[in-house]
């Protein structure tokens, strides 16, 4: 098996915080994988480090063997990086299917002139971005609300438009951020059916999950961030029951202390002195 | 004081003239606004850069100074227009690769664009002020459209030269191409998603810079054949005749709703018939005051213009 996506060594540093610490990890291709870890962990800061949002201050991303750090966001979209936001960010004056048709365009090359004769090529260009739009967002539950404005759908299916809009844009790798936050159980287990099509539809995912019977049910491997480090790596059973992730995700001392004082030094600090404070677990546990 | 309803009649239809025009000058501001957030003060200049050329095309180089006819004058016209569009289209890429988009790599305060776009404004309209471009009195617009000839008699009471008729028709064109681009194509489609949320059409693959890049240079297009409209109806041509036009035109698209295209419109043609009819009423010394009392009143009581901020139909 092939690795898809390389982290190696990846800091990120705001200022006199440190947010990742030398992260290592590798996705398969293929595979499901979790990212888990507290509030504050990093999980979001390596997702825009990944993407192209921030440019890592220490260490390199590689994705199918060459080294994406440097560049743009639309440039690691075209390399065939893609995700969602944990706060969605749809376009909401759009309907879902331009939502989705935005995705599919980054594909093609646009011109202006071509935009103001339009040659058939270009029509027929139209058409196939449409129906590749429609696939998409039937494939994701949510045809039915293809001329609907993105800001009228409900919560549940605006996440799932988000994935649709993602996954337009072909990609080998998507990195959903959150995906189940805020949704009801029913409109979890939906979700859970959703992820897995998407990888036997043979995209890698990864995955970034507060709840963790959603993480945990679904992923191939995990990896658990605390304080911008990697405490734990491996299948879901073996972290689950690995003591530096119960002590980061449940504390181990009582005394609770405010979560982002505990940041500022945590690269030199030990996992278990770091993480002597409650914090929750998330979701439904 | 009482309204002289002999001169109502005229009075809108050149209101309605004044409308289009500004409706086309008003485009490229809405649209700017609508990706970047940013009222690209030098706009005024790039519209006056479209009747430039033309002046400079067809007054120096070609000669063409004479009223011509038949398919003659549609060729030339045609030829002007195209001349103007794309002299402005040029010098609004220019103007966003090298004063807009450093900024933006700097992640620039919003003051910093303002006083760019301030600057570029005054350091390209006292450019052409040098002797060795227009100098600083007025020039005249090359005459190759008859100022006398008039397609209506008549209308409303109003005398309608082939002129006026030209800006009005042209308008319309313009602006019916210009809602196509926005609502049914590609281009259209990446510079309303750039609209709604720049970093996440970013992360859709969008390509941002060329995206902003085709609005200016959308938005330049337009105001270049503004800019020779504006030429062939006044005569001539100065290094500032940019100025009042941009700034109604800018007024009309926060009436309408700054960054939102059809708004635009709307507010061109309200600011239009505003200013006309308000001179008869009042007297045209008043029109430019009626005209930004209104723009005041719309931003006390509707501060996102008659038709919100957003950018599509």
């Amino acid at each position: 098996m092939d690795s898809l996506l390389k982290v190696n060594n990846v800091t990120m540093q705001f200022g006199g915080l440190r947010a990742l610490g030398d992260v290592n990890f590798e996705i398969v291709e293929g595979e499901i994988f979790g990212l888990i870890g507290p509030n504050g962990a990093g999980k979001t800061t390596l997702f825009n480090c990944v993407t192209g949002v921030y440019a890592p201050t220490e260490g390199a991303v590689e994705f199918a063997g060459a080294p994406i750090t440097g560049k743009r966001p639309d440039q690691i979209v075209d390399i065939g990086i893609c995700r969602t936001f944990q706060q969605i960010r749809l376009f909401p004056n759009m309907t879902a299917l331009e939502n989705v048709i935005v995705g599919v365009d980054a594909r093609h090359r646009t011109s202006v002139f071509g935009a103001i004769f339009r040659s058939p090529r270009r029509k027929r260009e139209e058409r196939e971005s449409e129906d590749e739009a429609l696939r998409l967002l039937d494939f994701c539950g949510v045809k039915r609300y293809a001329n609907d404005l993105g800001r009228n759908l409900s919560y549940g299916d605006q996440r799932r438009l988000e994935i649709a809009r993602a996954l337009a844009t072909k990609p080998k790798l998507v990195l959903l951020d959150e995906p189940a936050a805020g949704m009801n159980p029913v409109e979890k287990n939906g979700l859970r059916g959703l992820v897995r099509k998407i990888r036997d539809e043979g995209t890698t995912v990864l995955l970034i999950e507060h709840d963790m019977k959603v993480v945990m049910g679904l992923s191939d491997r995990v990896a658990v961030l605390d304080h911008g480090e990697v405490i734990a790596e491996g299948h879901p059973e073996e972290v689950q029951s690995d003591p530096k992730v119960i002590e980061a995700y449940l504390g181990t001392g009582g005394a609770a202390t405010d979560g982002k004082a505990g940041q500022e030094n945590s690269a030199s600090d030990e996992p278990g002195t770091v993480s002597a404070r409650a914090r929750e677990p998330g979701g439904e546990k | 004081m009482e309204c002289n309803f002999g001169l109502f009649g005229p009075q809108v239809v050149t209101g309605l003239i004044l409308g289009f025009l500004y409706a086309l000058i008003a485009l490229g501001y809405t649209m700017v606004y609508g990706v970047l957030k940013l009222i690209n003060f030098a706009h005024d200049v790039i519209f006056a850069t479209g009747g430039i050329a033309v002046f400079y095309a067809f007054g120096m180089w070609f000669g063409i100074t004479e009223p011509v006819s038949g398919v003659e004058l549609l060729l030339v016209v045609g030829l002007s227009l195209l001349i103007g569009g794309i002299a402005s289209s040029l010098s609004a890429a220019v103007l966003e690769r090298f004063a807009y988009r450093p900024l933006r790599r700097r992640n620039a305060a919003r003051l910093s664009y303002l006083i760019t776009a301030i600057g570029a404004s005054f350091f390209m309209t006292y450019m052409y002020q040098q002797n060795f471009l227009l100098g600083p009195g007025r020039r005249p617009f090359p005459n190759y459209m008859s100022r006398q000839s008039a397609v209506f008699e008549d209308l409303l009471g109003t005398r309608v030269t082939d002129i006026m008729f030209l800006l009005v028709i042209t308008s319309i064109v313009c602006l019916i191409v210009l809602d196509r681009i926005i609502n049914q194509t590609r281009t259209g489609r990446s510079i309303r998603a750039l609209s709604e949320d720049i970093t996440a059409a970013q992360l859709m693959g969008v390509n941002v810079d060329r995206v902003i890049v085709t609005t200016f240079v959308i938005g330049g297009f337009f105001a270049g054949i503004a800019g020779v409209l504006y030429g062939l109806r006044t005569g001539s041509v100065e290094f500032n005749m940019g100025f009042f036009p941009g700034l109604k035109a800018f007024t009309a698209a926060v009436l309408g709703g700054i960054g939102n295209i059809r708004g635009a419109v709307l507010g061109a043609v309200m600011l239009g018939l505003i200013e006309s009819v308000s001179s008869v009423c009042i007297g045209s010394e008043w029109r430019n005051v009626v005209a930004f009392s209104v723009l005041v009143l719309v931003l006390v009581f509707r501060p996102t213009g008659l038709l919100g901020e957003r950018m599509g139909g």
